[in-house]
């Protein structure tokens, strides 16, 4: 594996008694495209939730980059916003903000987080929606883009504040085959350029032929993790086999 | 009816008008502030104003009027009746729109937090850009149901003097006798001030609704 740039140390979550991760042990490469398959409520989500402290874990240490956060010791305000900021993150829903074009979708939090002038912010924009294919939709409203457009205008806006690393809660789940495609296509595309992904996905062609490495997880633990093409084809765990069979059936 | 006297009714109509648009941008300012008090992370802050708002809404307007206009204005300051409406109603209403800006603060979609989250931007900002303008939107069909509400409302600031609608709707009546007439003048005014705020809020929620639909 190349150097680390995301190491979990015994990260958990826990909601009151009910524990919905374990410890999690996990290391991602730079440059390395990682897919977090499983079952549902197997935690998957929640690992990358906690991952960028949008859900707030119990305990561990995560470490991005240079930055180095102790959960419950040394995780200010500020430390967590230093995390972020080599973090983005796609999520299942969008999350376009709806009362702004998706223009100012994008250029807004280059203004207000890196600090860029409007005409910089815009460039950026104008540049990261012509990489997804969007350049006409930039005056249009999220909601009358399409759900897989609406994907692509939002891993341009986390593009656009430089990530390291970018997060990718089931980006195709909410979208039709067809839909799904163009979003994929994006993120492989992105995958080449040399970006760190964690992808928590149920594309399992994607895990195969996009990721490097795929994590299976099951009841808040990794069971199996591995080279994409091995794992996808023969997982070693009753577990894994039980979840890959009963995908490759549908 | 004489065309005088239908003149006079309706010279009440630029009072009505002033008393519900000062009384609600009064209130959209002050329920701002309220809301926030109302959702403080300090828990005694937050009792006192939910008790505040119970206190203001469970007092019917009209004695909020006689209080104000009887008791603060003549005990404590002088206050014309122009005023004491405004002070009335402008209470009434900040209370009323902090819960209906509550409202549309809960009904921002998580998912929009969660985006400000991990664009990593400011509690500030997070408020400011994200949190403020959909809470605005949101509310807006409430709020123009609201302001019908007000409109009519004011009707209740006649008895303390205040020259509006149904001020000069009861002075006619007692000058010519033909409360049916002059009452049935007074009705069709609110119906046709009322009419275009119901059809704001209709349409208003409706293209929202559209522009904000996924």
């Amino acid at each position: 594996m190349t150097k680390p740039i995301v190491t979990l140390e015994k990260m958990s979550k826990q909601y009151g008694t009910h524990v919905v991760l374990p410890e999690i042990d996990l290391t991602v490469g730079e440059g390395e495209v990682l897919a977090i398959i499983g079952p549902s409520g197997s935690g998957k989500s929640t690992l990358l939730r906690c991952l960028n402290y949008i859900e707030h874990p119990t305990s561990g240490v995560i470490t991005v980059a240079n930055t180095r956060v102790e959960v419950g010791r040394d995780d200010s305000t500020r430390r967590i916003r230093e995390l972020r900021k080599n973090l983005g993150m796609v999520f299942q829903s969008f999350n376009l903000f709806p009362h702004m074009s998706v223009l100012r979708n994008i250029t807004l939090p280059q203004v207000r987080v890196l600090g860029s002038s409007e005409k910089e912010a815009e460039e950026a924009a104008r540049r990261l929606l012509d990489r997804v294919g969007l350049a006409d939709k930039a005056d249009q409203y999220p909601a009358r883009c399409s759900g897989g457009q609406q994907q692509r205008i939002a891993i341009a806006r986390a593009l656009a504040l430089g990530p390291k690393v970018m997060l990718f809660d089931e980006p195709t789940s909410a979208l039709d085959p067809e839909l799904g495609v163009e979003v994929l296509g994006v993120m492989r595309e992105l995958a080449e350029t040399g970006m760190t992904m964690i992808v928590v996905t149920h594309e399992m062609s994607f895990a195969e032929n996009v990721s490097d490495r795929v994590v299976v997880m099951a009841d808040g633990r990794i069971i199996e993790q591995g080279n994409s093409r091995d794992i996808i084809r023969s997982p070693q765990t009753e577990r894994g086999r039980r979840f890959l069979r009963a995908v490759n059936e549908r | 009816m004489t065309r005088d006297y239908l003149l006079l009714i309706l010279s009440g109509i630029p009072m009505t008008v002033a008393v519900t648009v000062v009384a609600l941008a009064a209130g959209m300012l002050l329920g701002f502030p309220i809301m926030l008090m109302r959702n403080a992370p300090w828990a005694p802050l937050r009792l006192m104003t939910t008790v505040f708002i119970a206190i203001v809404r469970s007092v019917p307007p009209v004695v909020w009027v006689f209080l104000v206009f009887f008791g603060v204005g003549a005990d404590l300051v002088d206050l014309n009746p122009f005023t004491a409406a405004i002070i009335s109603f402008g209470l009434i209403s900040a209370v009323n729109m902090a819960e209906i800006y509550r409202g549309g603060l809960v009904a921002i979609a998580a998912g929009q937090h969660e985006a400000a989250m991990a664009l990593n931007l400011s509690r500030w900002h997070h408020f400011r850009d994200v949190t403020v303008p959909q809470m605005f939107i949101v509310s807006l069909p409430a709020i123009a149901t609201y302001s019908v509400g007000l409109l009519k409302d004011t009707a209740i600031a006649s008895t303390i003097g205040l020259q509006d609608l149904t001020f000069q709707g009861r002075y006619v009546t007692e000058m010519t006798y033909k409360g049916l007439e002059a009452l049935s003048v007074v009705g069709a005014a609110y119906i046709l001030l009322s009419l275009p705020i119901a059809w704001l809020s209709r349409n208003l929620g409706e293209l929202l609704k559209r522009r904000i639909a996924r």
